[in-house]
């Protein structure tokens, strides 16, 4: 029982079950094209091609490597080595099966459909169909190469045809419906953690009702039963000490470390991260609040609205349902750390024309620059983002 | 972590992803059945036992619209009975499908039963755990497969019959494994994440406690300011008690306790009813089981009202809440949730609005509904009191 997931966990779930279950998949057709090619040779008495039922294997290795380690290199790896694959599987099998007259056969479809599954290996919905589209032509390319030059008539084979159809299909309903109606999970969860947090004050309440009764109330009902005359030296000690007891400001400096709370939740950086929170990440705050609520205006909402594009990027890129946001003031300034154990990116790339990284670098960089700020920006793929924002802590009063 | 990922059906995971995919089994069996009829016209001359063939054709039809029903966001459930028959219905329809052209039949290629069975388990994904797919497509896929080896004298191609086997079993094999895949993969992440969500939600507690603990605080300051701490300091700096002091304590201690129970009577129903504008008299819960509502069902409940009801979908007027142990079931924990209010907007619109929180509210309780009676919406739905 589960509340689902959120939509970008949703789009990342729907994209590796797409790729691993294609992947799965195409092992299965290399599997069954094996023993297509196999069994003739244990069970009739014709003359087998026993190479070729090695001819698949280097398909179905690059197809594991793709599936550990998916990269554009073992993809196109994939698809240049399943057309020669594809060429000699189909070249034996006709040539070892005479009544396999022409290339309209389940048997023939078989690598060709496996071929085609790596289109579930892309990036995206679209992607993959232009994945799987180059790869279907030019394995019926190597499978009309194989009937020329084992002389046997080329036909389209109409089972890798609505193999093709099917996948397409699914692809599509893929692309349309794995984000659909994911704001409801959004709804519901800021619902759950208003009433986690109405929960948590009612407790308090309780707990300061009970502070109440064991201090005010006490000496109020004291008071209210006692006769009208001078009262005991101790009663008024007690009476001072729990005037203190509300009103020291150490107690309150324990309670909370934030300066001000009404002043936290008004920030940009406190909305940002219930923003995110509410758009299914689990962001871990930490550190004190103090110091920021304590910064100019303009400085408070640069932060605040750099981080909330740190965590847009993360519910964006880095393929992670979690981050930290860590706060902490030294030597005169306030810093901010987003960090993300994502799959991270190149630095280098963060300035090149046409990166999609363009967020950071204006709505974060550059927007905390014109505060003064400045900003570092450690990554690197597979190792996670951390974004580092130090800003000068000048008061609002020593601005004015 | 294994287990979850092989036992639980995807829709109990993700219930909202479940539903907006729903459309995918009536695709798929419609494709089985159109597959299956055009099968049937293009290889009419294979035919020798035409009524077997309409009966293979209506079991398929039968299975297609069976699941179909199974997934819609209105049921959205299927038990493994109920998903056995299904399957079971298509591979009887390949079984007669094959019988009513045994002889002359040429190509198990051409043969629409593998096909039918296969996308009738795939059409299952959603709705039933990994390893049952699994089963149900091995199972499937050998009964085509020994149903296609049986056939080989009368086939056009000469081959060994395992070739026919794996021939007619691989389509199931691939597509079982496709929703086996799917399956398990949707329930991997969705595990994680709402263990991840779980584990934040715990971790925000100390942020929370420390933010509300110091604006109770301060209210209470406020309060204990503007007569009581006054009251206290005048005493204690005279060192005597008057009957004014008396007749003020006797006072101020009053409205400080009454303020106190109030606050403490405030429970999670009253704010809903005021974000709401629901009358606080729209509420019957004799034996006061709402503050039991588990806090999962609760949020889902409470979205869907507050979304409902801000986007005009439903009317807060005249809105009736009961509550009340469930005499239909054997638990007496049992407790039944039934929302009556008035459709402000067109009706499809107001199910569509609800459709992700009731499959929410489904997963979570099993037999969460909506209904229309006349004007009036229904939302019913069981809970365990925490």
């Amino acid at each position: 029982m589960s509340l689902g997931v959120p939509a970008q966990v949703a789009r990342e779930a729907g994209n590796l079950a797409v790729a691993r279950s294609t992947q799965v998949a195409a092992l299965i057709c290399l599997a069954s094209a094996t023993a297509s090619v196999l069994a003739p040779g244990l069970f009739l008495d014709v003359d087998v091609r026993w190479w070729a039922t090695g001819s698949l294997l280097p398909m179905a290795a690059l197809m594991v490597v793709v599936m550990v380690k998916p990269s554009l290199t073992a993809m196109v790896a994939y698809i240049a080595v399943g057309v020669a694959s594809t060429f000699a599987y189909t070249f034996a099998l006709l040539e070892q099966t005479v009544t396999y007259t022409d290339t309209n056969l389940f048997v023939v479809a078989l690598p060709l459909v496996a071929l085609m599954l790596i289109g579930g290996s892309g990036s995206d919905a679209r992607i993959g169909v232009l994945w799987a589209t180059v790869a279907y032509a030019v394995g019926d390319l190597a499978v009309f190469a194989a009937a020329t030059v084992a002389h046997r008539q080329f036909r389209f084979d109409s089972i890798s045809l609505a193999t093709y159809v099917l996948f397409m299909a699914l692809l599509l309903f893929h692309g349309v419906t794995r984000s659909a109606h994911r704001g409801a999970h959004t709804l519901i969860m800021r619902m759950l953690r208003q009433q986690h947090a109405d929960e948590l004050r009612r407790a308090l309440v309780a707990e300061l009702r009970a502070e109440l009764h064991d201090t005010t109330l006490s000496e109020l009902a004291a008071i209210a039963t006692a006769a009208p005359g001078p009262v005991p030296e101790a009663f008024r000690e007690r009476l001072q000490s729990d005037i203190r007891h509300w009103t020291d400001e150490t107690q309150r400096v324990q309670a909370l470390a934030v300066t001000d709370e009404r002043d936290w939740r008004a920030t940009e950086l406190a909305q940002a991260i219930a923003q995110a929170r509410d758009a299914g990440l689990v962001v871990d705050v930490s550190g004190d609040f103090g110091p920021y609520t304590s910064l100019t205006p303009d400085a408070r909402r640069a932060v605040g609205l750099a981080a909330r594009q740190c965590l847009v990027n993360v519910l964006k890129h880095s393929g992670q349902s979690a981050a930290d946001v860590m706060l902490s003031a030294s030597g005169g300034a306030v810093s901010l750390v987003v960090v993300d154990a994502g799959r991270g990116f190149d630095v280098g790339t963060l300035t090149a024309e046409g990166n999609d990284r363009m967020g950071l670098m204006h709505s974060v960089i550059e927007r905390v620059e014109r505060v003064g700020g400045s900003v570092s920006v450690f990554s690197k793929p597979g190792a996670g983002t951390s974004v580092l924002m130090v800003v000068p802590l000048i008061r609002s009063e020593d601005v004015v | 972590m294994h287990e979850v990922i092989l036992d639980r059906a995807p829709n109990r995971l993700d219930p909202i992803g479940a539903m907006a995919a729903w459309g995918l089994a009536p695709l798929l069996g419609g494709m089985s059945v159109g597959y299956a009829v055009v099968q049937s016209i293009l290889n009419r001359n294979e035919i020798v036992a035409p009524v077997l063939a309409v009966a293979a054709l209506c079991l398929l039809i039968a299975a297609g619209t069976a699941l179909s029903i199974a997934v819609h966001p209105s049921v959205g459930r299927l038990s493994a009975g109920g998903a056995a028959v299904i399957v079971g219905a298509a591979v009887g329809a390949a079984v007669l499908s094959a019988l009513s052209t045994w002889g002359h039949n040429r190509l198990v290629q051409d043969d629409w039963g593998q096909i039918g069975v296969a996308l009738i388990v795939f059409g299952l994904l959603w709705v039933r755990p990994p390893w049952e797919i699994i089963v149900f497509g091995v199972f499937g896929a050998l009964v085509v497969g020994l149903l296609a080896a049986a056939q080989h004298t009368s086939l056009s191609i000469v081959n060994t019959p395992y070739v026919y086997a794996v021939v007619a079993a691989t389509p199931v094999l691939v597509l079982a494994s496709v929703a086996a895949t799917i399956g398990a993969v949707i329930a991997r992440f969705s595990s994680e994440w709402t263990a991840s969500s779980e584990r934040g939600m715990r971790a925000l507690e100390p942020e929370f406690r420390m933010l509300e603990q110091d604006a109770l605080r301060r209210a209470q300051l406020d309060e204990l300011r503007q007569s009581t701490l006054p009251l206290l300091a005048s005493i204690s700096d005279r060192g005597s008690i008057t009957q004014v002091d008396i007749d003020t304590a006797t006072a101020v201690s009053a409205g400080l306790r009454e303020h106190a129970i109030e606050q403490l009577r405030v429970t999670w129903v009253d704010g809903l009813l005021a974000d709401t504008r629901i009358d606080g008299h729209a509420v019957r819960d004799p034996e006061r089981l709402l503050p039991h509502m588990p806090p999962h069902a609760r949020a889902a409940f409470s979205a869907f009202l507050v979304e409902s009801v801000r986007i005009g979908a439903l009317d807060p007027a005249g809105a009736a809440i009961i509550v009340q142990r469930n005499p239909t079931v054997e638990s007496s924990e049992s407790a039944r949730f039934e929302l009556s209010m008035r459709i402000a907007a067109d009706w499809r619109f107001v199910r569509r609005t609800a459709r992700p929180f009731v499959s929410v509210l489904r997963s979570l309780s099993g037999d969460a509904a909506i209904s229309r009676n006349g004007s009036t919406m229904i939302m019913r739905f069981g809970f365990v009191p925490a």
